[in-house]
């Protein structure tokens, strides 16, 4: 045989094994020693189920209190339809179940907190392992020169993320992860915004406030003092602004989520 | 590069686990002589895993196992991983690196299991191919673990044993032996252990591992999630026996207990070991 059909018949070897594994087709079993007591298609059982299991395992792990909301059987039942539908592609199988919150809003299309859960849970993680960056401190404030203060810009930790959530759905996330029972789950009228972030080591994450909310998306988008000052004067009266607006800030910084003065 | 034996043993280490972090950075520290640590579990940005890491590696030598090399594929090599891969490395400065000898995945997708290859001249060919690129890129000598296996392939005429002498002598690289996966594939497959350990060239095993498995009757799966078996710490005796004093850990990667349980098995590993060598010397 030349090179290049050997090559080619072990790459035919493994696309038959992994069909299989993946879909049930049965071409591999012939390729296959069996013995009497344990035949090849039991055989090769092990790893249609251990393939399974691995993935199911992984989306839990990553989407602990999606699976306590549904239940360990409902969550096992999307799982193996996720992992039909979206096989993973990634080294790490840490990155597997991207696609969950669009197929759970497919699936269960009255109960929006669901996919709302699992896209929270997926950015919760996001921060978790998301890039480190150095905070400043309160004291980067206090050198900036009064002139400077209109054109100063911020630079945001790369964890920092806004989610406007429709549902419940941090909530739900609040009480599983206490132990406590969750909420009634609601679609909600109005879109929440939330911040999730990380201090230090530690993942946080709390509400916003319209606001701030507005804030956060001109400053991060590398908005100047000054333009906070003028988007905050939508909530506020003219000459409560800059008190506003260095409160904000002050915030920010304390709960280390600014990275950079400039 | 040039052609070089194992590296000298590390002594007596263990699977890092994010459960044990604290552990073997505080009330444990210096309870073990070395820690491997999953190497896609640290592919990642920032945050706790690396952070842990970093403050593990200046307490005890780190060594790198992946998972995802996917070495014995038919897709070409994934140079993004590969990058990924040399960058954590220059990061965390492993003793070495090592990956498991079978395929992943094809067609783009990652079955995330350790999947077997038929051992077969074409695909000694291939796979040593393969390591050498992957030795290139990684600037350093790959280490190959034999992985427990359920299936064997019509087509293979090369028995396990051959097939790793032969990878490790043509591409020049090092073996972590896994005693608990050449017991596991012993029964499922019908062959002798001992056969096997005498098949495998001494000076190209760098690493051991020993772990539990899981007895279905007819057959034996490895889980990872129990405590080494008698057979494997049998066939543990004879293979130091064999291959002297080599970096020996224990993988423990469901059911996890608490540190000093593990440390009370690595310390049977470290008997084993000690009077494995006696009974050698007295021979
Ligand atoms: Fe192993």
């Amino acid at each position: 045989m030349s090179a290049q059909s050997d090559a080619h018949s072990l790459a035919e070897l493994q696309r038959d094994f992994q069909r299989h594994v993946m879909h049930g087709h049965d071409r591999i079993v012939d390729a296959v020693d069996g013995s009497a007591a344990v035949p090849a298609t039991l055989r090769l059982s092990i790893y249609s189920e251990a393939y399974r299991l691995r993935l199911t395992d992984a989306l839990a792990s990553t989407l602990p209190r999606l699976q306590q909301l549904l239940g360990e059987e409902q969550f096992a039942a999307v799982a193996s339809e996720y992992i039909e539908l979206c096989p993973s592609s990634h080294p790490s199988i840490r990155w597997f179940g991207d696609q969950l919150p669009a197929l759970l809003t497919k699936l269960f299309p009255d109960q929006p907190w669901l996919a709302g859960l699992a896209a929270w849970e997926w950015a919760i993680a996001a921060a978790f392992d998301g890039a480190d960056a150095q905070a400043v401190g309160i004291e980067a404030l206090a050198a900036v020169a009064p002139e400077q203060w209109p054109s100063l810009t911020f630079q945001f930790h790369p964890t920092v993320q806004v989610l406007a959530m429709h549902t419940n759905a941090p909530l739900l996330f609040k009480a599983l992860s206490a132990d406590e029972p969750p909420p009634e789950p609601v679609a909600l009228e109005q879109p929440q915004s939330w911040l999730i972030w990380r201090e230090q080591l530690k993942t946080q994450y709390r509400s916003l406030s319209p606001d701030e909310s507005a804030a956060l998306a001109v400053m991060r988008g590398g908005g100047s003092f000054e333009m906070l000052c003028d988007v905050l004067c939508n909530w506020h009266d003219a000459e409560a602004v800059p008190a506003q607006a260095a409160g904000l800030l002050k915030r920010w910084v304390v709960e280390q989520m600014i990275v950079g003065v400039s | 590069m040039p052609k070089s034996s194992p590296h000298p043993s590390l002594g007596f280490g263990l699977g890092v686990r994010p459960i044990h972090y604290d552990a073997l950075l505080g009330e444990r520290k210096g309870s073990v002589g070395w820690l491997e640590a999953l190497t896609e579990n640290y592919l990642l940005p920032g945050g706790k895993p690396l952070h842990y890491l970093e403050r593990l590696r200046t307490e005890y030598p780190i060594v790198l196992h992946g998972v995802s090399l996917s070495i014995g594929s038919t897709d070409p090599l994934n140079e993004t991983y590969l990058r990924e891969v040399k960058a954590l490395a220059d990061r965390v400065e492993p003793a070495w690196i090592s990956d498991h000898l079978c395929w992943t995945g094809v067609d783009g997708v990652n079955l995330h299991d350790l999947m077997p290859l038929p051992f077969t001249e074409p695909t000694l060919n291939h796979v040593v191919s393969r390591i050498a690129a992957v030795q290139e890129r990684l600037g350093r000598r790959l280490v190959l673990e034999n992985v427990s296996s359920y299936v064997n392939f019509s087509r293979s005429d090369l028995t396990e044993w051959e097939f790793l002498r032969e990878i490790a002598e043509r591409a020049d690289c090092h073996l972590l032996l896994d005693v608990n996966n050449v017991y596991v594939s012993s029964v499922n497959h019908n062959f002798d252990p001992m056969t096997y350990l005498r098949g495998i060239p001494v000076e190209r095993v760098q690493q051991f591992h020993l772990a539990g498995h899981r007895n279905m009757g007819d057959y034996l799966i490895d889980t990872h999630d129990e405590p080494v078996c008698e057979a494997v710490w049998e066939l543990f005796h004879a293979a130091v026996e064999r291959f002297g004093p080599v970096s020996t850990m224990i993988e423990r990667d469901d059911n996890i207990p608490e540190l000093d349980v593990l440390l009370a098995e690595l310390a049977r590993a470290r008997d084993i070991t000690t009077s494995a060598q006696k009974s050698k010397s007295a021979a």
